[in-house]
């Protein structure tokens, strides 16, 4: 596949990767560098896609890899005054906007594992399509998943 | 929120919209945030000890010094300058594997041989230039003194290079532990 349809796919889905980033980074600065290793990251593994699974499916399996084995990087917290982001990743006018942070609050406070459990649980992947991406058996997958969403439920109602 | 509403939440986030030539920038190694860093460092690592070879043979007593102080003094850089380039390309390198688990644990065992070779190298870099420079010296008690100085001044950065690697390598452990548990 052309370098174009590469491109093509990745602007289709980006979807999933501002969320990834979004549930990994704490700042925009770092999600913005998270964004961008992981579009290089796709790109790389691009040849190797061989189509045996869903590209969404293989999308995720690389932006959520690329999180979790990037390294964060150790620097001063600044305040949105401070830094004015490239990429806006939350939307100020969107009415939904606090009950989407406060979801992306709770998911932040589970480890970086569970994270990627209850994302591709919350895009109604497959326990199979779950299992495959992260490397754990479907049993696993259930028992972590039951534990995970009411972990999630109880960080979101503290909240 | 119920787990239906959350999943409702979830699916309904509107994200950015990037366009083509945006994401297309972001595929090129030179615009890569963290690569284009450890570049600048391994140039000015090399500018560096390239000045200190330039030196170090045409300084007032570099006839002076034996010719396997010479070869030695090169090998190490050699090898310095060679894994910085292998480092380099490791850090590309950050899926290893056809599932998450299985990239962890090749991606944990690759850093740990990386970190354990560099340590090793740069103790053998020390060794190498410390024995260049005090080649052709007679050591009395206030060089060996100095030489002893200078070990501990650079074994500070030493110590600072394995504290880094044991806390990358102890953090993706973790997640790698948390990930198999059940």
């Amino acid at each position: 596949m052309s370098e174009k349809e590469f491109l093509s796919v990745v602007h289709d889905h980006q979807g999933i990767i501002h969320k990834i980033c979004r549930m990994y980074r704490d700042s925009n600065e770092d999600r913005e560098d998270l964004f961008q290793e992981i579009v290089f990251q796709l790109w790389r593994s691009y040849p190797s896609f061989n189509g045996a699974s869903k590209i969404s499916t293989w999308l995720y399996r690389i932006a959520l890899n690329t999180a979790m084995a990037s390294f964060r990087k150790n620097r001063p917290k600044v305040t949105s005054a401070e830094y004015l982001p490239d990429i806006q990743f939350e939307n100020p006018n969107d009415a939904h906007n606090d009950r989407q942070e406060e979801l992306f609050t709770g998911i932040r406070q589970l480890s970086d594992p569970d994270r990627a459990l209850i994302a591709l649980y919350l895009d109604e992947l497959s326990y199979q399509q779950i299992a495959a991406i992260l490397g754990i058996t479907e049993s696993n997958v259930g028992v972590k998943l039951n534990r995970i969403k009411i972990k999630l439920q109880k960080l979101i109602k503290q909240s | 929120m119920n787990i239906k509403e959350l999943k409702q939440e979830w699916q309904n986030i509107v994200t950015p919209q990037l366009d083509i030539d945006r994401l297309k920038n972001m595929t090129l190694e030179k615009s890569h945030p963290v690569l284009s860093g450890i570049r600048k460092q391994l140039i000015l690592e090399l500018l560096g000890w390239s000045a200190f070879v330039i030196i170090c043979f045409t300084g007032l007593d570099a006839d002076q010094k034996p010719f396997l102080a010479s070869v030695i003094l090169i090998i190490v850089l050699a090898l310095a300058m060679l894994f910085n380039a292998y480092g380099y390309q490791l850090s590309k390198e950050l899926i290893a594997g056809p599932d998450i688990n299985s990239s962890l644990q090749n991606r944990i065992a690759s850093l740990r041989r990386f970190a354990f070779i560099s340590v090793v190298l740069r103790l053998v870099l020390i060794a190498g230039v410390g024995y260049f420079l005090t080649s052709s010296l007679q050591l009395d008690l206030r060089r060996l003194m100095l030489l002893g100085v200078a070990s501990v001044v650079l074994v500070v950065p030493l110590y600072l290079l394995i504290r880094l690697w044991s806390k990358r390598i102890s953090r993706l452990s973790e997640t790698l532990r948390l990930l198999e548990e059940h």
